[in-house]
């Protein structure tokens, strides 16, 4: 119930934001009237540009505001309401273009009649234009996620900070002292933010440094980054969270990736993240070397059973490395001494690339555990299950009890793998709110 | 499930904020 209560709040909380400019600008004694298209003109861009500064806010990794949702959510929701909140922005010129075409002449960037507020807008305008096709078309420009990111923030500063200079600039609306204030908060409110996330937040980081203190070989090109911190508690977290990691990397520059954590939440100074070799980065990770300084944000996620204490069982549906949040709770269940039944159907290649085969065996004679295999190549005197997951394995190994609150399943692996799961549990009248899934592809 | 919530609260601030953009160009332009 608290979640659903902070979740309501932040987002009436969002809306009165992104409406606050237009509101109070409308509290008397207002600027004089003109004409409808042309204010609606300025309402839109106001609009838009409070939505853009928002997405600060969204991305700004605060912990607070992505409990209720979930980080993958606030990512989804960040890049859906950014490109409404252009739209708005890209309506405002073409507007009073359509209706006041001798405005086309501001255009000309080099004119020496072209006003100072109408270069700051269009420049505003074009950094837009940018971000919405570089973050959409990314992949398919081949862009490279790091590079991308750094331009992404400054494509976005340049927006914000543009888009203030004209509203400064054209000053129709702030015809009182107070709607002056009111705005100069509203852009000190963006810059504080900026601070915050560019340079304070780096800094605590920086204070609280994690050493390597071992990789070891999971299986099936699978690692384990096992952490210990350097001159505080460590990392308080619930089983199923990710973090933040910079490897080696001050984190002013923002070269980090998400990872989950594997390890127990009851050892908070032991900290482990089981990662794949996938990518550019992933590849990097068994040459990392002990002793390397990393730091960690977070945690972040409700991809935990921590977050469903009355629930009587649990069921994990894993494919590969998507066993990292499982690991994590099971290791957890046996620190706590947690007896709750937990299913786990892991589906992999093959046997002998199955990340922490033997540890799950030896778990479960810890807690309350059943394992399932699925393989997609199985060994020739296979008796288990092979192929993928499907929805009659799911019908035979999950609880028959459908009602809501008995079993919560967690679903993590690839993408696809997801969806068909999700799909198959859905036909199998499992309750909508008792399947959790967390989706990384957050970029 | 969750992200068409998402997508569905997206879509409502949206249609908010073109509601009070004509509400402000209304009161305006009178």
């Amino acid at each position: 119930m608290k979640r659903y209560i902070q979740g309501t709040f932040w987002l009436l909380l969002f809306l009165g934001l992104a409406l606050a400019p237009i509101i109070l600008l409308m509290i008397e004694p207002r600027a004089p009237s003109r004409e409808f298209f042309r204010e609606f003109s300025v309402a839109l861009g106001f609009s838009g540009l409070a939505l853009a500064g928002m997405q600060f806010v969204l991305t700004a990794r605060f912990r607070f505001l992505s409990a209720p949702y979930g980080t993958d959510i606030i990512y989804h929701f960040h890049r859906e309401i950014s490109i409404l909140s252009f739209l708005l922005i890209l309506a405002h010129p073409i507007i009073l273009f359509l209706f006041d075409p001798r405005t086309l002449k501001l255009l000309n960037f080099l004119s020496p009649d072209t006003p100072w507020r109408a270069r700051a807008g269009l420049t505003a305008l074009i950094a837009a234009i940018l971000l919405v096709v570089l973050s959409v078309w990314r992949k398919k420009l081949k862009i490279e996620y790091n590079g991308w990111r750094i331009w992404h923030g400054v494509l976005a500063t340049v927006l914000i900070g543009l888009a203030m200079v004209h509203i400064i600039l054209v000053g129709y609306h702030f015809n009182t002292p107070f709607k002056q204030i009111f705005w100069v908060s509203y852009t000190l409110f963006w810059i504080g933010l900026l601070v915050y996330t560019r340079i304070l937040r780096p800094f605590w980081l920086i204070r609280h440094p994690y050493l390597v203190e071992k990789v070891v070989d999971e299986g099936g090109r699978t690692y384990s980054l096992w952490l210990k911190p350097q001159g505080h508690g460590g990392l308080k977290f619930q089983p199923g969270q990710f973090a933040w990691i910079h490897i080696d990397q001050l984190p002013f520059y923002h070269r980090d990736h998400p990872f989950s954590i594997s390890s127990s939440a009851a050892q908070p100074t032991q900290i482990s993240f089981t990662i794949r070799e996938l990518g550019d980065f992933t590849r990097t990770i068994k040459e990392i070397k002990p002793g390397t300084k990393v730091y960690l944000e977070g945690p972040f996620g409700i991809f935990s059973p921590d977050h469903h204490p009355q629930a009587k069982k649990f069921a994990y549906i894993c494919g590969g490395v998507g066993i990292t949040p499982a690991m994590s709770t099971l290791r957890t269940f046996a620190d706590r001494g947690d007896k709750r039944p937990v299913t786990l159907i892991y589906a992999n290649r093959d046997w002998e690339n199955i990340p922490f085969r033997d540890e799950l065996e030896a778990l479960r004679s810890r807690i309350n555990l059943k394992i399932v295999h699925v393989l997609e190549q199985p060994p020739e005197d296979w008796k288990g299950y092979s192929g993928y997951i499907t929805a009659d394995i799911l019908n035979k190994e999950l609880d028959s009890d459908r009602q809501p609150n008995v079993q919560e399943v967690f679903i993590c692996g690839p993408g696809p793998m997801m969806d068909a799961v999700e799909k198959h549990l859905s036909a199998l009248k499992f309750p909508a709110g008792d399947y959790h899934s967390e989706r990384f592809d957050l970029a | 499930m969750r992200k068409r919530i998402s997508t569905a609260l997206a879509i409502v601030i949206f249609i908010l904020v073109i509601v009070f953009s004509l509400i402000f160009a209304w009161a305006f332009s009178i």
